[in-house]
């Protein structure tokens, strides 16, 4: 072995022993034996095990090389390193990605100045779960005779698992109900309840608040930067501040501050101060929906300001999830409120307690608001997905939505039932019944479908009698705003059917049309000219049976040549056409 | 579980019928001028004009009237959806006895895009046969923008109050009443005269 390589290895093992000093805290040096030095060498350590927050963020420790989880949007300062030991070589650390992706938002990087840390640091900004491997090397001095030569020596590669959840996420916890009647929280990790529909899964004790909070922060657009709390500490009696702006007292269990997420009352600093920083967010009671006496709470008032509001509720609403609430109380988020000038309400309900309603009647039977009608919507979303295509038809025919993977809501023609194959989708079909007297009379079929993707469904009209028929669809965005109805009528008849496109835009600002079933190539000669108005226009305003209708002419298939037909062939010619 | 369907297609169709008046937007298809004085005998040309609309592409109403007050005689084309192009008119079909001139319809040709603002969609002239007032009404509407979604307009219709061609002073009323009185003395001493065989 020559003169240099005894020294490094002296020197390896110098480093190596300095390291042993911290080897109880963070298991450095309890790999193998050392079988060279320098880049490429086979020293192998085991992970660096402990997490250390710089303090802007208290997250506790967590194991490295385990899962991590941290929030969307909060910034943090994760740092995978080690202190010294006043034996310590070390000049610097590098810590290189070796493969993975770090999360976006985030950037990994080095710090040697008195530690050494490698750094994760940033504002996560895309939810996901994330793997990388990182490699550390150090640089060391080595005296080799007169001469110190600094080398890189490998510390090791170590592999992160970082799942980046919503913030609201941190308002759930996952429990069990005891045969005694007391639920016993058993995991309050964001990370085994990422999403309400987890089994097991639920609202913390504040977690409707908390998650009702969050998302009405989101819907208001308030950034990170608007709403972390610097401070950083949150107590219960925080929490209860905030609950006391909804007028309600949430009982706390005396071990709460020990059990609890610390992400979760973090969560609860942003929120209070985007309170702060937003006045025209304002957290308002149930009961102004009612009496609207308050000057200062009025939920119109709230809602005007294009803010959604917080309203407490007394129980919680029939959820396919069931949500206990022991220590009463209840929030939701009130997002809008139309409307239509002569008494009449709608409001657009949030419950993030709900993953999906079954039934609307309880939230009927908790109100007074005679000539109010509330549009529900359930989950914790990011923002609030109020999104739903609302398609209803008369009596005299029944109604099919097909999707793009022939799934079904609605009538099906074969069985003569009803289907809810779409998930997220309610269909009914009944005799309407006046509160007052009990008197039934026929009612609309109807096919709700919450929360869809865009997409475009195919609207079979199967006729059940004779007459006419007339549907109007409504497409309502993610952010609660209705889009301008589509209205389709035409004649009925027992056992016809016609079909059309329908395409759900959920986007703010899209509009629902329905898309023409042929071509603008009313006489099919290959070109959309003056020629095929001229077909229109001589059917114009005639309906199937009527004299003079031309089939070709109606372009949509719903029975009549109107408008609608006119205008589809007139868009679809040249630019510059003129028709005499 | 009746009672809660009923009531959820209650919510339902309280929410989905609530819906298009609740999407109501500031354009306002109106008939102008909003009220008419005339005689019988005289032509009036009433327009229906649109205001505050965007990217307006095609559009659909009838025009309803009392046929014993109105006579429709015509529909031209106004010159807002001209003012975006070229167009596809189609002037409603007439019936006075209905009192409706359906169906008129306007396109712009081509993909687009449609006319801003306001202005004159068309006109109707009707001829005045009948004394009395006639409310002039749109219905039906439809109106469509450059990607043929709709549009939706409200309302603001119309009066046409109809005199009589002349009117006879009080005096010459009572002259005439008095003559008529005379008349009819002297037709009832004539039938009570014996008949001549």
């Amino acid at each position: 072995m020559s003169k240099v390589g005894i020294e490094r290895i002296t020197s390896r093992l110098l480093l190596c022993a300095s390291l042993l000093v911290l080897a109880p805290r963070v298991g450095i040096c309890q790999g193998t034996a050392p079988t060279g030095l320098g880049p490429g060498g086979a020293f192998s350590l085991p992970p660096f095990n402990t997490l250390i927050s710089t303090g802007v963020l208290e997250f506790g420790s967590f194991d490295l090389g385990a899962n991590v989880v941290i929030s969307m949007g909060q910034p943090g300062d994760f740092r995978f390193g080690f202190q010294q030991g006043s034996l310590g070589e070390i000049l610097s650390i590098s810590c290189t990605v070796q493969s993975g992706d770090v999360p976006p938002g985030l950037k990994f990087t080095s710090f040697s100045a008195g530690r050494f840390d490698c750094v994760l640091s940033g504002i996560p900004s895309s939810v996901g779960s994330y793997n990388f491997t990182y490699t550390v090397t150090a640089a060391v001095l080595i005296q080799s005779g007169g001469t110190v030569t600094q080398v890189q020596v490998p510390l090791g590669t170590f592999t992160v698992h970082l799942s980046i959840v919503p913030a609201y996420a941190q308002g759930l916890i996952k429990g069990k109900m005891m045969p005694w009647g007391d639920e016993i929280y058993d995991d309050y990790t964001a990370a085994n309840c990422p999403t309400l529909a987890t089994p097991g899964c639920h609202m913390s004790q504040v977690g409707c608040l908390l998650t009702a909070l969050a998302m009405a922060s989101a819907a208001a657009g308030l950034t990170n930067q608007q709403i972390i709390n610097p401070s950083g500490e949150i107590t219960p009696s925080d929490i209860n501040s905030i609950a006391k702006d909804v007028n309600v007292q949430i009982p706390f269990a005396p071990v709460f501050n020990k059990k609890h997420n610390p992400s979760l009352l973090t969560i609860v600093a942003r929120l209070r101060n985007s309170l702060k920083y937003n006045p025209a967010f304002k957290p308002v009671q149930w009961r102004d929906v009612k009496t609207s006496t308050h000057p200062g709470l009025r939920l119109e008032t709230a809602l005007a300001d294009g803010f959604p509001v917080i309203v407490s509720v007394p129980e919680i609403l029939k959820c396919k999830i069931k949500t206990p609430l022991k220590f009463g109380g209840h929030f939701v988020l009130v997002t809008n409120e139309q409307s239509d000038g002569v008494g009449n309400k709608t409001f657009y309900i949030h419950d993030p307690g709900c993953s999906e309603f079954t039934t609307l009647d309880k939230y009927m039977a908790t109100t007074v608001c005679p000539n109010c009608t509330f549009n529900l919507r359930g989950g914790i979303t990011d923002p609030p997905d109020l999104s739903a295509l609302s398609v209803s038809a008369t009596d005299s025919v029944e109604i099919t939505l097909v999707n793009s993977s022939a799934q079904r809501a609605g009538f099906d023609p074969a069985s003569g039932q009803h289907v809810e194959e779409i998930e997220n989708s309610f269909f009914n079909h009944d005799s309407i019944a006046d509160p007052e007297t009990g008197e039934e009379y026929p009612g609309s079929n109807f096919v709700d479908l919450y929360a869809q993707p865009p997409q475009t469904y195919t609207l079979v009209v199967t006729g059940v009698q004779a007459g006419t028929y007339e549907i109007i669809m409504t497409d309502i965005s993610t952010d609660g705003s209705i889009q301008p109805a589509v209205i389709l009528s035409g004649p009925s008849m027992l056992g016809g059917t016609t079909s059309f496109t329908v395409t759900h835009s959920p986007a703010p600002g899209a509009k629902l049309h329905e898309v023409p079933t042929k071509g603008a190539d009313v006489n099919g000669d290959g070109v959309v000219n003056c020629a095929d108005l001229e077909i229109v226009k001589s059917a114009f305003g005639k309906k199937a049976g009527d004299p003079g209708f031309d089939s070709r002419a109606d372009i949509n298939g719903d029975g009549i040549v109107n408008i609608l037909d006119l205008s589809a062939v007139a868009r679809a010619l040249p630019a510059g056409t003129v028709c005499n | 579980m009746k009672r809660q369907m009923l009531l959820a297609v209650l919510v339902s169709s309280g929410l989905i019928g609530l819906m298009p008046r609740l999407a109501r937007a500031d354009s306002v298809a109106s008939v102008q001028p909003p009220t008419t004085s005339t005689t019988i005998g005289n032509t009036v040309a009433l327009n229906v004009d649109i205001s505050n609309l965007a990217d307006l592409f095609s559009y659909q109403f009838d025009v309803d009237f009392n046929p014993s007050v109105l006579s429709a005689i015509g529909v031209a084309e106004g010159s807002f959806l001209p003012s975006g192009g070229s167009t596809f008119f189609i002037p409603g079909t007439i019936d006075n006895v209905g009192g409706t001139v359906a169906f008129n319809a306007d396109t712009l040709l081509g993909p687009g895009p449609g006319v801003n603002g306001s202005g004159v969609l068309l006109t109707v002239d009707f001829t005045t046969i009948g004394s009395g007032v006639s409310s002039v009404d749109l219905a039906n509407l439809i109106f469509l923008d450059s990607t043929g979604a709709p549009i939706n307009v409200s309302t603001s219709g119309g009066t046409v109050d109809v005199g009589s061609a002349v009117t006879t002073p009080e005096p010459a009323t009572m002259l005439l009443f008095i003559t008529s009185l005379i008349a009819l003395v002297c037709l009832m001493r004539v039938k009570n005269r014996p008949l001549l065989l």
